[in-house]
């Protein structure tokens, strides 16, 4: 059941959405083990939906979800999850300590309470974050970026065997970034599994080893060099992406039409295609 | 000093006074507790309503000359869980179930209590709490149930302080969200019905959101907003029976009276955070302006 050959988390058929209107369609993809996928599409293809669905906050209504050969039911404590926007009270009377510690919680089960080794845990996971000499702060002083590490923290309090970041780069500030990424790459060396969503895709495309290409159905996945050509992301972005052929070299103009109007980067320069 | 402690001790020399004095203690204790989950979860309207709903309970109960507090606990929970039925799937948003529960609650205790006669004086105590005339039994009913939904909170702290805090995370932890929020309701409606003996269903409401607020103003954790509140809650109790004995005003109204001066003490001093502190802070600095443009 663990052989570390099989595939960590597989799709079969997956269909998924709100109230008959599918947000995805047709999704089946098999993710081995300790793999770090980007997975790209515009605004609505269907990124959120599909990180929810794979948590279990909403059901599929056709198709399923493995994890480790099993139902993904039975596996969820593997799987972290972390919304693009935590919709929480930033006044709630809570410390930074006590936000990342709630990733214990699952493990705990009723009525215990976390104790030293879990708190040990937490403060670990602050470490990495760059955030340990915060844990006694309420969380309303916290800036944006900073907010986004706690739950990244204690996303991983969870010690998942899967993370899911739903857009974790949207609207934080550089040196959030990239202790982010560089936290990424080190989980490739813990066996972590990890998918990322963006709409960035030269951030995909230069700091992931897998693409995911999604509008509403899965239309690449692989490596970038296979994932990308024109056809695969024309079909993902539709008219929201130019293409320019200088000879050998595709050069892409992405339209990042962002949730949050905080960098306001509409038709920046994107990266390069494939060959 | 033996004058106050005199004017302390004199009440106690009746047993009506103790038995109202311990009652006042538990219902500012169990109220201020939950008011932390209330003021967190914007329930105001929540816990008003409740007390409102328990109208029809206590007709019936008094018609069945069954016991008034069971009629009200009774009618308490089935608006609670009513009220979570109508919000759950989000085609009725959850104020407007309650507004809609409350008055049909209101209007049917109403009905019931024109239909019976003599009722006034029952009536009376129900909207304004007769603490001075709680029973030996009321006292071990009001202490046997705050005891169970202290025990409860004390018990689910972290898996109530998800389920408020981030709904979503607990959704990804499995926890039943559903049961979580309907037995927050339920333990709502039990220190609703606690404190009706000594508040009425009137003031139920300041009684779980003052105490509360004011500690909010006070801490920045949950665990010590609750001792926090739980003791104003406590002392203004006490402090408001002690003035209803020597001054003759109602109690409920006078503890109400006292919880909303610790508000508005707060409010004004808190320490970092009160409206004085924040003159001051802004008097600082307009005086290091001035000295600026004129050295």
């Amino acid at each position: 059941m663990n052989d570390p050959a099989s595939p960590i988390l597989e799709t079969v058929d997956l269909v998924a959405g709100y109230a008959g209107r599918p947000a995805l369609e047709g999704i089946s993809v098999a993710i081995a083990r300790g793999a770090q996928v980007a997975i790209v599409g515009p605004n609505g293809a269907g990124k959120s939906t599909l990180f929810k669905v794979l948590v279990g906050l909403i059901p599929a209504s056709a198709g399923r979800v493995m994890i480790n050969g099993e139902p993904a039911r039975q596996q969820l404590r593997r799987v972290a999850y972390v919304p693009q926007r935590e919709e929480v009270d930033w006044r709630f009377p809570v410390t930074v300590l006590d936000v990342v510690l709630m990733g214990r919680y699952g493990r705990l089960g009723w009525i215990r309470r976390p104790g030293q080794h879990d708190r040990d845990i937490a403060r670990h996971c602050l470490d990495q974050l760059g955030m340990d000499a915060l844990a006694n702060r309420p969380i309303g002083q916290l800036s944006g970026g900073q907010q986004q590490r706690i739950f990244l923290a204690r996303a991983l309090t969870q010690e998942p065997d899967i993370l899911l970041l739903d857009e974790p780069f949207a609207g934080v500030d550089a040196p959030t970034q990239e202790t982010v990424l560089a936290l990424l790459a080190s989980f490739k060396s813990r066996g972590i599994t990890m998918l990322v969503s963006t709409h960035d895709l030269p951030l995909a495309t230069s700091r992931f080893e897998l693409l995911m290409l999604l509008n509403r159905r899965l239309v690449a996945f692989g490596p970038p060099s296979t994932a990308l050509n024109p056809d695969t992301l024309s079909a993902t972005f539709g008219s929201q992406l130019l293409l320019y052929q200088d000879g050998e070299r595709y050069f892409t103009v992405t339209d990042h039409c962002c949730p949050p109007p905080v960098q306001a980067d509409a038709g920046r320069w994107g990266g390069e295609g494939s060959r | 000093m033996s004058g106050l402690l005199e004017l302390l001790l004199a009440p106690l020399a009746y047993s009506f006074m103790q038995r109202s004095l311990l009652a006042c203690l538990i219902v500012g204790v169990i109220c201020s507790v939950m008011g932390c989950y209330v003021v967190l979860r914007g329930m105001a309207f929540m816990g008003d309503a409740l007390a409102h709903a328990i109208l029809p309970g206590v007709a019936i109960a008094y018609v069945l000359k069954g016991d008034m507090l069971v009629g009200a606990l009774g009618a308490a929970i089935i608006a609670a869980l009513v009220i979570g039925a109508f919000s759950r799937h989000g085609q009725v948003k959850e104020d407007t179930a309650i507004g809609i529960v409350f008055a049909a609650a209101l209007a049917l205790g109403i009905a019931l209590m024109s239909t019976i006669k003599n009722y006034s004086i029952d009536l009376t105590h129900v909207l304004f709490g007769n603490v001075l005339g709680v029973s030996e039994n009321d006292l071990i009913l009001t202490g046997g149930l705050a005891a169970f939904v202290l025990l409860v909170v004390v018990l689910l702290y972290k898996e109530f302080l998800v389920v408020s805090f981030d709904p979503v995370l607990a959704a990804t932890l499995r926890l039943p969200i559903t049961h979580l929020r309907n037995l927050m309701l339920v333990l709502l409606a039990l220190t609703v019905v606690v404190s009706l003996q000594t508040v009425g269903v009137g003031l139920v409401a300041a009684m779980l959101v003052t105490p509360a607020a004011t500690a909010s103003l006070l801490t920045k954790r949950l665990p010590s907003m609750m001792v926090v509140a739980a003791v104003i809650g406590a002392v203004s109790s006490l402090t408001g029976l002690y003035l209803s004995y020597y001054v003759n005003v109602a109690s409920g109204a006078a503890v109400v009276l006292v919880c909303t001066l610790c508000f508005v003490l707060a409010y004004l001093l808190a320490p970092g955070r009160g409206l004085l502190w924040g003159s001051i802070r802004g008097l600082r600095t307009t005086r290091a302006g001035a000295g600026e443009t004129h050295p």
